[in-house]
């Protein structure tokens, strides 16, 4: 009875650790999700631009075990590689005007979006996802978290199926599905306070007021400027070229994601398989080793749990499982020693992906760096100009942030 | 209010000659568009232009021809020119010194470099009041713009030039286009309102692009997107056209006048 009591003791143990595998924050999502598209073709006063800023790379796991050859290079490729390839799902909706990943704030973004990279170890992936819009309203901010099955690592292909498609389709029915709640009023207004925020980062002076602004950090339009209003007009023009440039790191963008598209997609699919080795291997480890240690355990307790008369007639039976328990015990050792060729390969992978994917954040990170500085310089001069006609049509001096050609301070701050 | 919207729509001319310039601009790239002769040749021809236009509204103002329309027509045109006349003199003297700048021209300063100040000197047809002046400020703005869009067309020359990384080990399923294809070649989707439903993409232009200036919708290669397909009909030629195109009309040095002809088939995307 005792050795049942003692065995069904380890037994429980084993189970418990073998089914200790530590669950994913956040919802985990569907399988199979299907992408929600629009019952008709949007016309062009339905449709808002989302802009996605590169998403935060977040911190890598404390633990050393679940931080095993995870790098803050990986993080950061991946942090660029997620929204894009979120922006090639959001543009096959149909739901959607024009969608673009940025490299910093938005001043004049429609549908902001912004994530963190709560984890990846390329098997898992939780990103945490807030959408906001012009008018500063939040949509929605929310966990998803998704496992891969080694299955959906194969039959991938570039901007339509990750192996985490499921991930960014549901971020993208989430999206659709806040949009389709929206009134077409509602979307008029986010079209115009992202104009309107627009034009008052370029002329300030000029178009002061139109927007106004709640306690709780609300935009809304206070009048609208007259539809063929010159400054607005040139402010429409700058846009235009911001739009432009923004297209051009977009570009570059695009070759990054598509220069890692293979790299990072062997990496996880290889890290995937490695990963689930190890843990089988692991899992296989410290059951040997349990019941080892349940069956010597066992063999002691008969001997000297029992009568005199049944630990003699047990003999037999507790040299046994002494021995069953000790080949348990060194086959456990033998499949650990296993196992650590594994964590070896997946560090290995990690430190060749690595590699692989730093220059390339260099590269493109160093492309937009360069575009956006430019480009900075070149809308100093444009508020310049744009604050020197407005004084001259009007006869009125500068009031807003006068004397300075950068832009102005955020009087709407984005929350 | 009508006359506001007119020049309004000049401006937009202007953006398409400005897009037309840079048009022009990636050819001469092709062909030394950096070189001191190349330089000074264009220069000379778009004074010339300039010289000649200046005669003709002058005697047009004598003879009380010109109506105010054309008047700010000739200002845009003749701001632009002194403009690009600036832009190619501070490209030459930055590349061969100010010496280079001799005999051309160039608005230079008492120490023969350069002036920093506005583009040349706009002649004074007449008394210039604030809205002339708005006007040369919001001529330099759209020069501006203009050479902005010239440096988004190297971007877009550069990024057209990108070689795509050969692949590695295949580990990916079917990963059908290799993994390796450019941004420009899958339909741009962010540069449009354009979607992609049941497998088709849709490509028109953006929204934003559209909407974002009347006169300055984005093609991939961020010139305005109807430039290439439009005729050497006399038809269509905006203001801007229609003065180079008088311009080489009126011009009888052969060479120059060539050169005209030239920028004005450039100029209509030809």
């Amino acid at each position: 009875m005792r050795l049942f009591f003692y065995n069904g003791i380890g037994g429980i143990l084993i189970l418990f650790i073998l089914s200790g595998c530590a669950g994913l924050p956040g919802n985990q999502v569907g399988e199979q999700v299907a992408p929600m598209v629009p019952g008709h073709e949007l016309v062009d006063s339905e449709l808002l631009n989302v802009s996605i800023r590169i998403f935060h790379p977040g911190e890598l796991p404390q633990n050393p075990d679940e931080r095993r050859g995870l790098s803050p290079e990986i993080r950061e490729a991946e942090s660029r590689f997620a929204p894009i390839h979120l922006k090639h799902t959001l543009q096959r909706t149909g739901y959607w005007g024009a969608v673009r990943v940025v490299p910093g704030d938005d001043v004049g973004a429609e549908v902001y979006v912004r994530g963190k990279i709560e984890l990846s170890d390329g098997e898992s992936a939780v990103l945490n996802v807030e959408v906001t819009d012009a008018r500063n309203v939040l949509w929605f901010r929310r966990l998803y978290a998704e496992t891969a099955r080694s299955e959906e690592y194969y039959n991938t292909e570039p901007e339509r199926k990750d192996a985490f498609q499921d991930l960014f389709n549901t971020i993208a029915n989430d999206l659709a599905q806040y949009r389709n709640s929206l009134s077409r009023l509602d979307i008029e207004e986010i079209r115009n306070v992202a104009a309107i925020r627009y034009g008052y980062s370029m002329a300030p002076d000029a178009l002061d007021n139109y927007l106004g602004m709640t306690g709780d950090g609300r935009v809304f339009v206070q009048r609208l400027p007259s539809r063929d209003d010159p400054m607005m007009e040139r402010v429409e023009m700058v846009k235009a070229r911001d739009d432009m440039l923004v297209d051009a790191i977009n570009d570059y963008y695009d070759i990054y994601y598509h220069d890692l598209w293979q790299p990072y997609l062997n990496w996880r699919k290889f890290r995937q398989e490695e990963v689930s080795t190890l843990r089988k291997l692991e899992r296989q480890a410290l059951a040997k080793q349990l019941i080892g240690i349940t069956s010597i355990v066992g063999a002691i307790a008969l001997g000297i749990g029992g009568n005199y008369e049944t630990a003699v007639r047990t003999q037999p039976l507790q040299q046994l499982m002494i021995a069953g328990g000790s080949y348990s015990l060194y086959s456990g050792f033998q499949t650990r020693e296993e196992s650590r060729i594994n964590k070896d390969a997946i560090e290995e992978l990690d430190t060749s992906f690595s590699a692989e994917a730093e220059p390339l954040v260099i590269e493109v990170d160093g492309k937009t760096i360069r575009l956006t500085g430019s480009a900075e310089q070149q809308y100093s001069k444009w508020r310049s100009m744009l604050k020197q006609i407005y004084a001259r049509e009007t006869g009125l001096l500068p009031t807003v942030d006068s004397g300075s050609t950068s832009a102005p301070a955020a009087k709407y701050p984005q929350p | 209010m009508l006359k506001d919207r007119r020049f309004q729509l000049h401006v937009a001319a202007w953006v398409w000659w400005c897009a037309g310039l840079l048009c022009c601009s990636a050819v001469f790239g092709a062909v030394g568009r950096s070189s001191p002769q190349f330089l000074r040749q264009t220069i000379v021809t778009l004074h010339r232009a300039r010289v000649n236009i200046v005669d003709k509204q002058l005697k047009e103002e004598k003879q009380s021809l010109s109506r105010e329309i054309d008047r700010k027509d000739f200002q845009l045109f003749l701001s632009y020119l002194d403009g690009r006349i600036y832009y190619y003199c501070d490209q030459l003297e930055k590349n061969e010194g100010r010496d280079s700048l001799a005999d051309l021209p160039c608005p230079v300063g008492g120490d023969g470099s350069l002036a920093e100040s506005e583009y040349g000197s706009v002649p004074e047809i007449s008394d210039r009041g604030e809205g002339e002046q708005v006007g040369d400020i919001e001529n330099g703005f759209t020069a501006s713009l203009g050479e902005f869009d010239d440096m988004l067309l190297k971007e877009q020359e550069q990024i057209a030039a990108h070689v795509p990384r050969e692949r590695g080990e295949s580990g990916g399923g079917s990963d059908t286009d290799g993994g390796g294809k450019r941004s420009g070649d899958n339909g741009k989707g962010g540069k449009g309102k354009g979607s992609e439903k049941n497998g088709e993409k849709n490509n028109s232009t953006g929204k934003s692009a559209a909407q974002g200036s009347g006169s300055s919708g984005t093609s991939q290669t961020g010139l305005p997107p109807t430039r290439g397909n439009r005729d050497l009909s006399r038809n269509d030629d905006d203001i801007v056209a229609k003065q180079l195109r008088e311009a080489a009309e009126q011009e009888t040095d052969p060479e120059v006048k060539a050169k005209l002809w030239e920028e004005y088939r450039k100029y209509k995307g030809k």
